[in-house]
């Protein structure tokens, strides 16, 4: 016997003395991995893809070093976008048989076209993420990915079949169909597709037995016209008139959450406004009856204030007047009687109490007779020397001081000279006349008259 | 009715061109051939 292994020629046993194959199973499982290959070969030329890639995983399973299997495996693997496993079978079956092995040109035409293959496998990446975001329920973002696949490689059966479940999960029936018929024209027996297909051939079976359960609504063919006629119209109407309904359905319900949820809080919001207000007028109110009894409390100071005021005012007008009695006194005693006159006139006698207006008139008694008569002296003095100013000044003052002593009548006169010398005729009348009424036995009656008289 | 997430399960991820050779590496290639040495001979042992 000839060990298929090692080549070492051997009898009366299955084992080999130099390998220790057992040539026997050896052989058989050689021979089911070869049958297997077939097979395979023979879908692979219906494009039965799916059930290729099965056979050609169970021939390499009875035997690795099968590297036809492999290539063709890889071959399919390829076919289906998927390039890295085809890759992989590639290299296993190019490193198992180098020679003339068709998987080394296979791997030599991929690094040629690395730009091609960068791309299929960036479909593979993004469909191993498209998986993963599935997995997290984004199918919408996986919808998106998966259709990025295919535009890179439109032959990615399981980026096909992944879309078709998400289609379905969306309810698109008309995308899942056309994926399912992309995928079943491309592997015809793939168990995916076939099951997706089947699901939506039950359905339709299920539409069509409940579209044959309903009422009929046209009763008689030869008013089948007419009474589709009418029954597109009544479509049309119904239709117009639900939508009416539906409207004043949805008016209901809007008033009934305004009444419900939006009114009690508008409610709320101006009770909450009104209660504010309310604090903020008590507390007006009440500051501002604070501030009244306050302005009260200043109005009352205010006038005790003023009286106060007044006390001291009267106080210093007293104290004044009392200032000016010493004041003439000390005049007086200084034989000053005419400034002593002068101060005695500038006194208010109504804040004097009785002794000190005793006081006052016993002074003024004393003092003015002397200051008249030393003011006529000099005003005399004056008169003569043609002072005439100076000699009015004195004069006038003898008059204020003056009360009937004897020269009061020579000081009208002198004054009336004064007012005749200023040409002030209407005063000499004056005076002259005074002098002429008051003073009738003065000796300035004559002069006076012939001076009135020269005046007329 | 297909049940998404029980459909889901059934899909794998695919091998990526970076991860051929970790792959290739990792994986001991045996057949069935293999297997029956590996019981023969556990047989042999015991025996």
């Amino acid at each position: 016997m000839l060990c298929p292994r090692c080549g070492k020629i051997f009898s009366n046993t299955n084992l080999c003395p130099v390998c220790k194959t057992d040539s026997f199973c050896y052989i058989k499982t050689v021979n089911i991995s070869i049958r297997l290959y077939n097979r395979a070969l023979k879908k692979a030329h219906e494009k039965d893809l799916t059930g290729a890639e099965i056979d050609l995983n169970n021939s390499i399973i009875f035997n690795k070093s099968n590297y036809n299997a492999r290539n063709l495996l890889g071959l399919i693997y390829f076919e289906k976008g998927r390039i890295g496993d085809a890759l992989k079978q590639w290299i296993i079956s190019s490193s198992i048989f180098k020679q003339n092995n068709p998987a080394s040109l296979y791997i030599e035409t991929l690094q040629k076209n690395s730009r091609e293959i960068e791309k299929l496998n960036e479909a593979v990446i993004m469909y191993n993420n498209a998986l993963k975001n599935l997995r997290q329920k984004s199918e919408d973002l996986a919808i998106i990915q998966l259709k990025k696949i295919v535009d890179i490689n439109p032959k990615f059966i399981d980026a096909y079949n992944l879309m078709t479940i998400c289609y379905i999960m969306e309810k698109n029936s008309d995308k899942a169909k056309g994926c399912i018929e992309k995928v079943l024209s491309m592997d015809v027996k793939n168990p995916h597709a076939l099951l997706y297909n089947k699901e939506f051939e039950n359905d339709l079976k299920q539409k069509k037995k409940d579209k044959k359960q309903k009422p009929v609504e046209i009763v008689d063919n030869t008013k089948k016209t007419h009474q589709n006629k009418n029954y597109i119209k009544n479509n049309t109407t119904s239709a117009i008139g639900s939508s009416i309904i539906a409207f004043f359905v949805g008016l209901v319900c809007m008033t009934i959450v305004f009444t419900i949820l939006i009114i009690p809080s508008w409610k709320d919001e101006k009770d909450r406004t009104i209660a504010d207000l309310k604090n903020q007028v008590e507390k007006f109110s009440i500051n501002s009856a604070e501030y009244s009894e306050e302005l009260n409390n200043i109005k009352a100071e205010n006038e005790s204030l003023k009286i106060e005021i007044e006390q001291y005012k009267v106080e210093t007008l007293k104290q004044d007047a009392l200032n000016k009695l010493q004041q003439a006194s000390d005049f007086m005693t200084q034989n000053d009687y005419e400034n002593s006159a002068t101060v005695i006139m500038e006194i208010d006698t109504a804040y004097y109490d009785e002794e000190n207006l005793e006081k006052y008139n016993s002074l003024k008694e004393k003092v003015f007779p002397r200051a008249a008569r030393s003011l006529y002296t000099k005003g005399q003095s004056e008169f003569i020397s043609g002072n005439y100013e100076e000699a009015q000044a004195h004069l006038e003052s003898v008059l204020k001081y003056s009360s009937g002593e004897n020269f009061v009548d020579d000081t009208i006169y002198y004054l009336g000279k004064i007012a005749e010398k200023k040409e002030d005729f209407e005063k000499a009348k004056e005076y002259y006349n005074r002098v002429m009424n008051e003073y009738p036995k003065s000796n300035q009656y004559n002069n006076s008259r012939n001076s009135l008289n020269a005046l007329e | 009715m297909i049940d998404f997430n029980d459909e889901l399960k059934r899909y794998e991820p695919m091998l990526e061109m970076d991860n051929i050779e970790d792959s290739i590496n990792s994986s001991e290639i045996k057949d069935i051939f293999d297997l029956l040495q590996h019981v023969y001979e556990n047989v042999k042992r015991n025996n």
